[in-house]
Parts: C-alpha cells; structure tokens; sequence
C-alpha cells in the first residue's frame, strides 16, 4: 500500500513509530480504536512467533560452538585420496612420448618409471591408470630427481604378455591408487595421505537494538491483557507488551542476518567500514554467501525430477548412505511447490483414503500437505518454513505469474547431520557475548519501578529507561560442498 | 562458430569460483509477460525445433524449458555452432541475464562470459584494415597537411617542428584510425574546417559554446552552419577577410627553432634567479 495515498476510506494515513514508544502513541489507541488491538497482537506475536527459525535450529537445540575470538577458521575436507598427475615416464632408458613407437612399459615383469610431483604412495601400492583396467605395483620407496619423486612399477600381474599401454604414461596423465599388496614378513607398508584443498575463514558480527520506554508507559495499564503464546504469561502492561514484541522484533533480525548477511574483510583479515568510533565493523558471511559457490539452480516449474537431480549432487559429496539428511528452508510457495510435485507423484500410485481424507459426516476433510521426500541412495529432506522469505517488506521481487514475493519460492537446502559429533549447521557465538541485554534506567527502572528517594541512583535523567540488546554471532557451514540452493528465477 | 562459456562469478567470500563437485546450471527464467526465457526468435524456435525434433515454444508450461539447463563447474564450456544443440545453447547464453557478451561489457548481474573467438577476430581484422588504410593515408600527407590535419584533432602544430608534428599525428592515427579517415581523409570540406579551427585558435573568430561569430555577426550556430555559411558564394569576401587575417596574425614560432634562439633560451636558463625576498620573521612583524 502506497502510505501517501489516501481513499475516501481512509480517516488518515498509516503512521510508522521507531524507538520511543511512549503513552501518546500506544495508549492512545487503545483508547481511541480498541478494535483495533487483536490485530495488531496477532500481527506482532503470529508472525514474529515463528520468525526465528534459523535460530532455533542452530542455537535452540544446543548447536552453538562458543569461541573467543572474533574471527574463525575451518578446514574443507572433501576427499582423502586424489589422483596424481604423471610429468614423465621412462622405459629401458626410452622417454615416452605421443611418438613413441615399439615401446611396451612392464612387458614380462619388466619395470619402467614415472615421474610424480608428490610422495603420494608407498612402497607395495598398487596404482591404476586413466584406463584402470591396466595396474601396476610399486616396488620400493621413490627416489628424488630435483623437486620430482621417481616411482619404479612393475605390472601387477607379473603375466609374459602384460604391459601399460604407453598412452597412459604421457605427460598429464594421471595416477590414483587401489591399494596394496605385500608377501609374507615384509616390513614395508603404504602410506596414508590426507588433503585438505581449502580453508574457510569467516567473522562473527556484532548486532544491536535498543528501545526506550518512557516512565509514563511504563505505568500504563492496558483494559486488555494479552497472552505471550511462547511463556503463556499474561500482561496489562505496555511496557512488558513491549519487550515481548522487541524480543520477536530481534530474532527475527538474528535469522535474516544468518542467512543474507555478507562478507566484509578482505583478504589480510582488515576491514574497509568503520563505525561512528572509528573501529571497524565487522560482517561475517551468512548462510547463502556460504553456499554461494555449492550447487545452485534455477527453476521456473519444479519437477520430481529437477528435485531428484538436485538432491542427487548434493548428496555426491557425502558419502555414507545413511548421512544424507537434509533440511530444506523455504517460504510458503516452495513449500507448496514441493507439495505440488510430490502430489503429482503420489497420484501415481493408490493411496489408501485415509492420508488424505479424514472424518465423517459433517466433519469430513480433505487435504494434507508433504514435508518430506526420501530419494534413492538414502536421501531424506524435509521442508521447513523460514517465514523471513515470504516477507513483502524485504522481498520485493515478485513471481510474474503468482505475484507473489520470488524469494518465497527458494529453498534454500541445508545438510545438516552431524559430522563427527558435532552439527555441520552451527551457530558460533562469542563467549558469553551471544546474547546480553541490559537497562540504563532514568526515572523508571525495569523490575525495580520509579525511583522513590533522592538515595536512588539512576544513569540519566530520562522520564524512563531504555534496554539495550547485543549479540556477537555468526554462522558456520562446516562442509558447505554438501548444501546448495534451488530458486525460481524471473527478469 | 566456436564460442566458449567461461564461468566469472567468483565468491568474494570464499575465493573460489565452485567447490568440487558442484555445479551451477544455467537454465531458463520467466520474463515480465510471464513467458519463458529461452533467447529464441520465432524463425529459431521452428528451424532449430525442426532439426532437433523438439517443441521448443517458449511457454511457461512447455516441458523441455522446465528441465532445460546448461551445467556449469569451473571450466570453459565449448560450444560448436554447427551443432544444432549447441546453436541452441549459444542463442539461449546469448540473451541471457547472467551472461555477457564480451570481457569487456559491462554486466552487475553477469556469472559468465561468451568468448566467441570468430567474432571477437572478425572485429579486430576491421579495426586492422581500418589502421593499414588510414596509414597509407597518412604516407601520402605534406608537412603543411600534417600541421592542418593535426589542427583539425585539437593539436597546435604551428609551434612543432615538422618531425614532431609527423610523429604526433603518426600516434594519433595509429589508435585512432577511423577517426582519422572520417575526419580528415573522406572529409570533404577539411579545408574550411581547418580555417575555422585556426581562426578560432587566433580569436580571428569568436566561438561561444556552439555559436561562431566573425566581428559583431554571427556566422553560425554549429559547425556545420559555419562550414555551409563561409562556402556560400555570397560570403566569399568575409572567408577572404578571414583568410588573410590568419595570415597575418601568424603563429609567434613556425618551424624549427633557429642556432640564435637555442643559444638565447640556454642564457636565460644559465643566468641566475633573482633572490626572492626574505620574509620578516614573526616576531619582527609583532614588535
């Protein structure tokens, strides 16, 4: 709605209010328009009641790893074992080349040599080829020609007429390891490798909010009560309404920066803004920046089978069956979208009534909607509503078709198993800095009332007190390769 | 046609372009109308529908858009345009809005870049004919065309010696080879424009922003309504006027210095500065 404008409706025009809510603006609706109470309550504590999702599954349910430091770093581990690149190959003292002739590497249980930049097998692994049905074995620890390691190999099944075709020995070539093999009392072994292709490193950010109270509304009692539906506590007071909806108001803001907030430091660690103070401020990356180099794609209609596709990717960086668990985070048109597809599916198949009608008589029910999808391999994801994404405020971007926001149709989709004991979706906060709040009181002081003696110490000489939050916190998608994002694209 | 995809949205965060094993697909998005991006014209869409045996009608329900994608990792794509598949692939990057056409366009919303090698040297060989005419041009310019045509690019040549001016213009040329041509090769009326801009330089005539006036009249209001006024056979006696005035409110230096003038110049470089005087000191100044 365009607040300028006003229709022969309307008595006057919408008034926003920030920061002061003092008796002038919120009693005076209360004794103006009452009616209008349950509204604006259902609006605060229906949306804002659900608003901090994220939070929740990272936070609420004791996924926190507390540090103290305001920068963090973490190793990617993807695999364990690669492949090796071959620079050169000799046999009988003849260079392979692309124009080698009459050459038959390993021909007879002869031996031939590669030349590798890395110590990467021991002595007794058996190595395979671009083609890997030819294998060879190596024999004895690699000596070193400059930077360059040289293996010895020998064809593996030792047979009169068994050789590597020289193609595979050409410079670029590439050389992975099997295994190994040893006769009886050998006192040689393979070695282990482990590789770690790339560091992470992200920062927590400081965010706060304020409010202010004056000591006029903080005495200002409501004709109605109203219910927190999380405490179940009920209040007549605006003062404690107050700091119900700023509670909403924060977490809601916490889950927004998890997922849109985005990287600020550069390179060396400094940081180009700086606060009003001159220090700077730091931004960490949240959970899109983070998977922003994963597995993305864009759909106009979602099908079973782009979903199956999807999953399928992200699930080829994990490699156990029973760790592809996913949590996928989306507003309400992906969830219906999702629902659509798995529908269209299950029509293919004869359900018994009862999943989707229920009751009887006057009390009959059709419906039910899908969260869930097992895929093949043991790949399992469940929907979830992040309602920050059906949010018109902060998304304008609208469907062409639906008019809805476009945002609300991503799912933004999170592996979030355990890993090694600890939750691949984590939330780093800074010790004891993830959430303090705190008063300066003036007049008035929360818990304690208006100062009755001239004894009473108070910081300011406010009618009122403000409160103050604060939290340090940042995000952590430990393995990032194994989350990705679909989202419906429009000019 | 041989033209390659190359991925460029790096991660600012990260660094990297793509983890391993992760891919980012291309595919089709819905326009404004609520159609289907595919950047297909209607002649495409039945030619290259024809030959691939696919319906390829930019509906937003039609199935093969709903699960078209081109699969990107790190590295180039290479797309052969005889490929009736890969055609579809170049004309559906070409338009798209996470795409540019060239390294050098300019595109917030680009992830990827279409390097089309045929064109991209199709356009540098114009630029080289362009450049080897406009030289054998410039071969064929006397030393007194080389001052008029520097004068035409802004440049004062009557204080140049004629082996700078060559060399200035030469430069010029070089990087700008088309202008060259247009503006003063296959330019017809070079000479009057030459006259205007020397006697500009010579506030013989006067130019406010684009009005050109010669004494208390106005003799134009663009370049061109000058050009056109000064070729009028009726004012021929004003270009006349204009002409000798050029001449004889010459240039202070024409040509190469002379032996007497450098001698003279590395005097007064020699000859020592005058003291400046000192100033008084603060305290001076207070008493």
């Amino acid at each position: 709605m365009i607040d300028n404008l006003l229709n022969n409706l309307q008595i006057y025009k919408t008034k926003w209010t920030s920061d002061l809510n003092d008796e002038a603006e919120l009693s005076r609706l209360l004794l103006t328009a009452p009616h209008k109470m349950p509204g604006i309550i259902s609006t605060i504590f229906g949306r804002f009641d659900q608003g901090s999702v994220l939070d929740y599954i990272t936070g609420g349910m004791g996924r926190t790893t507390v540090i103290e430091n305001s920068i963090f770093e973490w190793d990617v581990m993807i695999e364990y074992d690669k492949a090796i690149v071959i620079k050169r190959a000799v046999y009988n003292g003849t260079e392979i080349t692309a124009n080698t002739l009459g050459v038959y590497p390993g021909l007879a249980g002869s031996t031939f040599q590669i030349w590798v930049a890395e110590k990467w097998f021991g002595p007794g692994a058996i190595v395979q080829f671009d083609d890997n049905k030819f294998q060879a074995r190596v024999i004895g620890e690699p000596y070193m020609d400059g930077n360059d390691y040289v293996y010895t190999l020998t064809c593996v099944d030792g047979k009169d007429d068994s050789f590597i075709m020289p193609s595979l020995l050409l410079p670029g070539s590439k050389v992975s390891r099997l295994a190994s093999a040893y006769e009886e009392w050998s006192d040689e072994a393979d070695i282990f490798n482990a590789q770690t292709p790339f560091k992470l490193r992200n920062q927590l950010t400081t965010t706060r909010a304020s409010y202010d109270i004056s000591g006029d509304a903080f005495s200002t009692v409501m004709v109605i009560s109203m219910r927190d539906p999380k405490t179940k506590k009920e209040t007549k007071y605006w003062s404690v309404y107050q700091e119900w909806t700023a509670w909403r108001q924060w977490y809601e803001r916490i889950d927004r920066l998890m997922v849109y907030m985005k990287y600020n430091a550069n390179p060396d660690g400094t940081v180009n803004i700086k606060g009003t103070n001159g220090r700077p401020v730091r931004i960490g990356a949240g959970l899109f920046e983070q998977i922003a180099p994963s597995n993305r794609r864009a759909y106009t209609t979602l099908t079973l089978e782009l979903l199956d596709s999807f999953l399928s990717d992200l699930s080829y960086n994990i490699k156990g069956f029973g760790e592809r668990n996913f949590i996928g985070l989306s507003g309400e048109m992906g969830l219906r979208e999702f629902d659509r597809v798995l529908r269209e599916k299950a029509s293919g198949y004869t359900l018994v009534d009862s999943k989707f009608i229920s009751g009887s008589g006057q009390e009959l029910t059709l419906g039910g909607q899908f969260t869930t999808y097992k895929g093949l391999n043991g790949i399992t994801i469940t929907l979830k509503h992040l309602p920050i994404l059906d949010d018109v405020v902060h998304n304008r971007k609208y469907h062409p078709i639906s008019g809805k926001p476009l945002e609300s149709y991503r799912i933004l989709i999170i592996d979030a198993s355990m890993r090694d004991g600890e939750s691949n979706l984590r939330k780093i906060v800074r010790k004891d800095r993830e959430l303090v709040v705190w008063h300066t009181a003036g007049s008035v002081a929360p818990g304690s009332g208006h100062a009755k003696s001239i004894s009473t110490l108070r910081s300011n000489a406010k009618d009122g007190y403000s409160v103050h939050f604060l939290s340090e916190f940042g995000v952590m998608l430990a393995d990032p390769t194994t989350s990705g994002e679909l989202y419906c694209d429009a000019e | 046609m041989q033209v390659i995809l190359r991925p460029i949205g790096w991660n600012k965060w990260s660094g990297i372009l793509r983890y391993k094993n992760c891919f980012d697909d291309l595919g089709p998005y819905l326009t404004r109308s609520g159609s289907m991006y595919t950047g297909l014209t209607l002649e495409d869409e039945e030619r290259l529908g024809a030959q691939l045996g696919i319906d390829l009608s930019r509906s937003s329900t039609n199935p093969f858009w709903i699960n078209f994608r081109i699969r990107t990792s790190v590295n180039d794509i290479i797309l052969d345009t005889s490929d009736p598949f890969d055609e579809l692939k170049y004309l559906f990057c070409k338009g798209h809005k996470r795409v540019k056409n060239s390294l050098l366009e300019q595109k917030a919303t680009a992830d990827f870049v279409l390097i089309n090698r045929d064109e991209e040297a199709k356009v540098e060989n114009v630029f080289n004919r362009t450049k080897r005419d406009a030289i054998m041009e410039f071969s064929k310019l006397t030393p007194t065309e080389i001052r008029k045509c520097l004068r035409l690019f802004g440049y004062n040549a009557e204080s140049m010696s004629s082996e700078v001016a060559e060399n200035k213009l030469y430069t010029f040329v070089e990087a700008n080879p088309k202008k060259f041509l247009d503006r003063w090769v296959n330019n017809k009326s070079r000479e009057i424009e030459t006259l205007i801009e020397v006697a500009v330089a010579k506030n013989i005539i006067r130019k406010n922003k684009n009005i050109y006036t010669y004494g208390s009249d106005v003799i134009g209001s663009s370049l061109d309504d000058t050009i056109a006024f000064l070729n009028s056979p009726n004012n021929q006696d004003i270009r006349l006027a204009i002409m000798n005035a050029c001449d004889t409110k010459d240039y202070y230096v024409v040509g190469e210095a002379s032996e007497e003038d450098i001698a003279e110049s590395l005097q007064q470089a020699e000859a020592p500065k005058p003291k400046t005087k000192a100033k008084p000191k603060k305290e001076e100044v207070d008493e």
